[in-house]
């Protein structure tokens, strides 16, 4: 409930405020904001298997996003920033489906 | 539900386990699978309504409240799985100032912050957030497209200019067959002319005047530059004709019976005509010799109202000009 309610605060919190990124950080909040989403879906799956633990998950999330943004700009760098950031996505991606289903099968055995 | 429980359980890969699972040195899951002390195995048979009764009470209690249960009960009880899911979400909804619900709820904060901040951006402005890969990709793009774009205009161009002069062209032509039209249409008989030129009159007061002498006559004014011909009201051209009738007098011209007096209409040089018919054994001598009378009336402006109709050419054709 709380998570939830933090959800929301961060959403009003963001409508609100209207905050610009700067743009150094430009290319790399949208893959950060999916290793977020990953890392939250690997939490809530974690949590259903009774194996949550909030420091791995602080950890988890962290260092998702970090190793995330860290690989578009190794990317940007090497010049396949966009190329590298795909692949990021789809690896994320992939990463975010066997989780939810995992939470699936899990909440609903299927 | 754990997944050494059920061995037909899909095993996810290793990378997507590893966000909430505790490392295995044993670390204690200090609260994110409390043990299920309240719920017996056999309970629960519907933990839907449980989860909608459960959650009104949530209200007030999320800061203050000391974490009561959040003790170490170190192994996490492993528990029949119809209740399971939905016990442990249900529980993990409750809210409750634990560590982990706080750091939750931050981090939950913070995702939400950044995809806001991103939807946002994806919204305002889509150039200034492409890396510089792409936007040298699409200035490249659009390079190339007005590249394209100005060869295709250069080639309309071209080709309106081609048009353009096409159609100079095809007026020139027509004006100048419109030209020829005219001229051949006076020449042939075909259009009235006027003009000026000479009206002559030949009468026979003492005699006939002959075919002949009227073919003469006609040659003497072509060869003074006639240009457009009426005799009475036939148009005479390069086809014309005279013949004496089989009986009676006058002349028969392209078909048709003329008798006296003989009205010459000509338009061409007045003074160059005139002359030429009034030389000594010219045609007006002639005119004289068969017994009739002549006249020259020189008029600034004669009108030859006449006209005839040209047969389309049967076996001839026109041969279009080289080149």
């Amino acid at each position: 409930m709380i998570a939830v309610l933090g959800l929301v605060i961060g959403v009003v919190a963001g409508l609100l405020f209207e905050p610009t990124v700067p743009v150094s950080l430009q290319p790399y909040l949208p893959i950060a904001v999916v290793a977020a989403l990953d890392a939250l879906f690997g939490g809530l799956r974690a949590l259903l298997d009774g194996i949550f633990d909030d420091r791995v998950f602080l950890v988890s999330f962290l260092s998702n996003v970090v190793v995330a943004a860290l690989i578009v700009f190794l990317g940007d760098q090497l010049g396949v920033g966009s190329q590298l950031s795909t692949g990021v996505v789809v690896v994320l991606g992939i990463r975010i489906f066997s989780n939810a289903a995992a939470i699936r099968r899990h909440l609903f055995k299927a | 539900m754990s997944m050494a429980v059920n061995p037909f359980e899909p095993t996810p890969p290793d990378v997507a386990r590893d966000d909430g699972a505790p490392p295995d040195d044993g670390a204690p899951p200090d609260d994110g699978a409390p043990p299920d002390d309240a719920a017996p195995p056999g309970d629960g048979a519907l933990p839907e309504e449980r989860a909608t009764t459960e959650e009104p009470v949530a209200p007030g209690a999320e800061i203050d409240v000391e974490p009561t249960h959040a003790v170490s009960q170190d192994v996490p009880v492993q528990r029949p799985e119809q209740p399971g899911a939905w016990h442990t979400l249900v529980r993990a909804l409750r809210p409750r100032a634990t560590r982990a619900q706080v750091l939750t709820a931050v981090l939950c904060g913070l995702l939400g912050f950044a995809v806001v901040a991103q939807v946002r951006l994806t919204h305002d402005t889509s150039l200034s957030t492409l890396r510089q890969s792409d936007l040298v990709g699409i200035l490249d793009q659009a390079t190339r497209q007005a590249d394209e774009l100005q060869r295709e205009a250069a080639t309309l161009e071209q080709t309106r200019q081609e048009l353009d002069s096409g159609s100079n062209s095809r007026q020139a032509a027509l004006d100048a067959a419109t030209r020829s039209a005219a001229t051949q249409g006076i020449l042939t008989g075909r259009l009235p002319a006027e003009g000026p030129g000479i009206i002559v009159t030949l009468t026979e007061p003492d005699g006939s005047i002959r075919a002949l002498t009227l073919l003469n006559f006609l040659e003497e004014l072509r060869n003074s530059g006639a240009e457009a011909v009426q005799l009475n009201d036939q148009r005479l051209t390069a086809s014309s004709y005279f013949v004496a009738p089989a009986e009676g007098d006058g002349v028969v011209v392209d078909g048709t019976t003329l008798h006296a007096p003989y009205r010459w209409i000509v338009i061409g040089d007045a003074d160059v005509m005139a002359t030429a018919l009034d030389i000594p054994g010219g045609a007006l001598a002639s005119v004289r010799n068969d017994g009739g009378r002549g006249s020259v009336l020189r008029k600034p402006l004669v009108s030859v109202t006449a006209t005839r109709s040209v047969p389309a050419p049967v076996n001839a054709t026109p041969v279009l000009p080289k080149g």
